[in-house]
């Protein structure tokens, strides 16, 4: 408790100093925890999204054609229904496979024909909606068999209803989508734009015009569910064996279609990297990141150290004096650390805090969640306080600020350790 | 006094040297954030080869024949759906705020697609490829996206020339680079990805229409013509006249007869400024988010500095007293701690210039760019970190000035 009671006394007396270390490490903390949660929030499994760690994204497709020997044209973009089927219809250790078109596009839903306004529309298949735990608020979702008559059913999201009806609880009724009657079958609760997989205004059916393309490109994304305890690695291996299968039937056309390595994951794919004609490659991200990590704590302890070795250095009469009075070295170490950590965690919470908000509230402004959209308050779209309310931001705060303390702390502690007593009284006395 | 000052910092060399470090690791990272700042926004200084002001751009959709809204016509084929789409260009055109409409296939400035495509000359099959990005539109483009011609055609030339069938093409760095001059292709006849049925002749020369602003594309730009005599089909690009968008707007919202007809319907009015800011905005957060790491960076020397200097001024109040018993003034006092800085900093430049140069040749050619851009880069980096220190150390060193000798060696 005396601890403390030093502690608070000499915060309190060194204004300057405590206010420079509180907010160093306030500002060391909040930006660690920003950068982590930046990327946090593109892999966090979050309602409806909540497998988003076992789903991996594919359907993209890489063709080069070749003549005499020369590659004379190549074409990559997502694929057909047919061809999607083909390469990920039959993967083991596969949960469930859903297959929706590649890209978000706008639809003039309204009421009535004459009167409609622009949505962003997703086209889906039943399966879409097991995989993925969306809340109805009304109504259920179209079932497989509605796909494959193509009836004109659709689901509306809470907003989307609201914005057309007035209410939510509009199953039955119907809409018109690009002057097409529809009858809404559901409504569902909204979801975050961050949530790219699943985002939407209007879900359509993937219908018989859409699976009918006898192409190998298209408009179609695959969404796989991998069987608990199954890994990326093993489905990947199964794809590469897949196209060595593909590119036999296309060696007549001299056609070779190239694997970038897909399926791919949540964080490939929330970071706009899952192209069709590049493999992605992660590690420069990563590597990118360590370093930024490294840059945000390393520059504040050294700050901190040099501070607290001032500090330590008016505190040498009495670290003599408990020395004197038989106190160890590893005492003195640890009594340093824990003084130390007292402001580290202080400015820890301050920075969490301060980093949430910022989260919340302006973090679209300074980060891309590669979100695209015809609207512009969609593409400045912040995480969900749901998404930032993690157990893992507090282990991180708290591990950032344990290592901010170890970092700023352990050298100035071990030295002040060191002090030999009869000389450092003797200093003070002089 | 400055050798003095030197003997006292070489006293203190184990504190300075963690803020040499540390302003040598600041230094570097921001030199480091700056060069890349400068090469992501050097495309801004460019012209863009063409003017987005003013320019809106709709999308055309048409109802199908399962819509209870399907207009029926006498026409068995889809060429009402042409006709009715001339009709409705035509009512465009003759809104009294509409300066000029053309017809384009999506490949808009701010638009995400790139259709690239390779020109050969045709009876010359060794010559060097011209390689570009396709953007179809109708002659109308030339005044709609302000087209500006190299060799000094006018913009109705320009326009001609697209209505002829004619193409347009851009400087191009990549042709150049292969010793080839694209001004030596005006006049000649082009396939177009070497297929022997799309044969075009090349109009003029025009300044290169690129993506976004920040683009630094070294291949060319294409402009095909789209004929409106033939059953055009695409989306709509317009300019208004000066200070007619308001009433625009107001126009396509209000008059029905400017959106619809029968099957054919205009949707989406969306200025070409906003698609800009969709179409950039990863870019300029990229390039917010350095600023901000840049600011954290000089934050961290003003709390550093702040706080290590404010402690060595605590330590040393019996010495400044005695300086100023000595006959030191104010100015002095404060002008010795402001020298104490920039030596230190003077230090962790020679530290990063020494550790950093040697591989300058090896960055200058990853890069492409000349070793005095980062000489200047390396100059304004630290100049900012000087600011920082000066920011930094203007406190303790206030503070230094007003000690009262009498009472600080009284306390000593």
């Amino acid at each position: 408790m005396n601890y403390f009671r030093q502690l608070y006394y000499d915060m309190r007396h060194q204004k300057v100093t405590t206010w420079v270390s509180v907010s160093g490490t306030a500002l060391s903390i909040f930006l660690v925890l920003v950068f982590f949660m930046v990327q946090q929030v593109k892999i966090v499994g979050v309602a409806p999204e909540t497998n988003r760690e076992r789903i991996l994204i594919g359907g993209s497709l890489d063709i080069h054609a070749f003549k005499d020997g020369r590659e004379i044209w190549t074409q990559s973009g997502a694929m057909s229904y047919k061809i999607a089927r083909q390469m990920y219809g039959n993967l083991d250790g596969i949960e469930m496979v859903a297959y929706t078109n590649a890209w978000i596009e706008s639809y003039e839903v309204g009421e009535s024909a004459n009167n409609s306004t622009s949505l962003i529309g997703k086209i889906t298949d039943a399966a879409f909606w097991n995989m993925y735990d969306f809340k109805f608020i009304s109504g259920s979702p179209y079932n497989e068999a509605s796909c494959e008559s193509g009836d004109k059913k659709v689901v509306l999201s809470r907003t989307a209803a609201r914005k057309m009806f007035k209410k939510e609880d509009v199953a039955g009724q119907s809409v018109y989508v690009n002057s097409v009657p529809y009858i809404v079958c559901g409504v569902v609760d909204d979801v975050s734009p961050l949530l790219k997989a699943t985002y939407s205004d209007i879900y359509l059916p993937l219908g018989p015009e859409q699976r009918e393309v006898n192409d190998y490109f298209g408009d179609i994304m695959v969404l796989l569910l991998m069987k608990p305890g199954v890994k990326e690695q093993d489905i990947k291996k199964q794809m590469e064996e897949m196209y060595v299968k593909f590119n036999s039937s296309l060696a007549d056309q001299n056609l070779v279609a190239v694997n970038h390595e897909g399926p791919h994951n949540s964080e490939v794919f929330s970071n706009d990297m899952a192209f069709s004609n590049r493999t992605p490659d992660l590690s420069i991200a990563h590597r990118e990141t360590y370093i930024l990590y490294c840059l945000l704590l390393l520059l504040p302890a050294i700050n901190l150290s040099s501070m607290m070795r001032g500090r330590l250095r008016s505190r040498v009469s009495e670290i003599g004096v408990r020395r004197a009075f038989g106190a160890k070295r590893s005492g003195i170490i640890m009594q340093i650390l824990g003084e130390n950590m007292v402001v580290s965690i202080l400015g820890g919470i301050i920075g969490l805090v301060v980093s949430i908000l910022f989260m919340l509230f302006l973090s679209s402004f300074f980060f891309s969640y590669g979100v695209e959209s015809n609207s512009l308050e969609m593409n400045y779209s912040n995480p969900t306080f749901m998404m930032l309310f993690r157990w893992k931001n507090f282990v991180i705060a708290l591990c950032a600020c344990v290592v901010l303390n170890i970092l700023s702390a352990s050298v100035p502690a071990w030295i002040a350790s060191r002090v030999e007593p009869a000389l450092a009284i003797s200093k003070s006395r002089a | 006094m400055k050798r003095n000052l030197l003997s006292q910092m070489k006293n203190e060399w184990r504190e300075n040297i963690w803020i040499i470090i540390e302003l040598a690791v600041v230094g570097l990272a921001i030199w480091a954030l700056l060069s890349m700042l400068f090469f992501m926004s050097e495309g801004l200084f460019v012209p863009r080869g063409f003017s987005p002001d003013n320019v809106y751009t709709i999308t055309t959709k048409y109802i199908s024949a399962d819509s209870p809204n399907f207009v029926q016509t006498n026409d068995s084929t889809s060429k009402h759906y042409n006709d009715d789409f001339k009709t409705l260009l035509g009512r465009l055109r003759e809104n009294p705020n509409v300066e000029a409409v053309a017809v384009h296939w999506g490949n808009i400035p701010y638009n995400y697609n790139y259709s690239g495509f390779q020109l050969n000359v045709v009876d010359e099959p060794d010559s060097v490829m011209y390689y570009g990005n396709r953007r179809p539109g109708s002659p109308d483009i030339v005044d709609v996206l302000e087209l500006n011609s190299l060799t000094g055609a006018t913009r109705q030339q320009l326009k001609e020339m697209l209505a002829r069938g004619e193409i347009l093409i851009s400087d191009n760095e990549e042709y150049v680079n292969q010793g080839r001059d694209p001004f030596s292709l005006k006049g000649k006849t082009v396939t177009m990805d070497n297929d022997s049925s799309r044969v075009y002749r090349i109009g003029d020369v025009v300044e290169k229409v690129r993506r976004n602003d920040y683009e630094q594309s070294y291949a060319g730009c294409i402009i095909f013509p789209l004929s409106e005599d033939d059953r055009i089909w695409g989306d709509i690009i317009l300019r208004v006249k000066d200070g007619k968008s308001s009433q625009f707007k107001s126009d396509f919202k209000n008059d029905a007869s400017l959106r619809k007809l029968r099957n054919v319907y205009l949707t989406d009015l969306e200025s070409l400024m906003d698609l800009r800011e969709k179409n950039q905005r990863s870019t300029e957060v990229d390039i917010r988010l350095f600023w901000v790491v840049i600011g954290f960076l000089l934050l961290t020397i003003f709390l550093g500095l702040l706080g290590s200097f404010w402690f060595r001024m605590q330590q040393r109040v019996g010495e400044i007293a005695l300086r100023k018993v000595c006959g030191a003034t104010r100015i002095q006092i404060f002008r010795r701690i402001i020298t104490e800085g920039m030596v230190l900093l003077l230090c962790a430049v020679v530290l990063v210039s020494a550790s950093v140069w040697p591989f300058m040749q090896d960055v200058s050619d990853m890069f492409g760019r000349e070793w005095y851009v980062f000489l200047i880069i390396e100059m304004i980096a630290f100049a900012l970190v000087a600011f920082g220190i000066l920011l930094s150390l203007w406190y303790p060193a206030r503070k230094a000035m007003s000690v009262e000798p009498a009472i600080a060696i009284k306390d000593q």
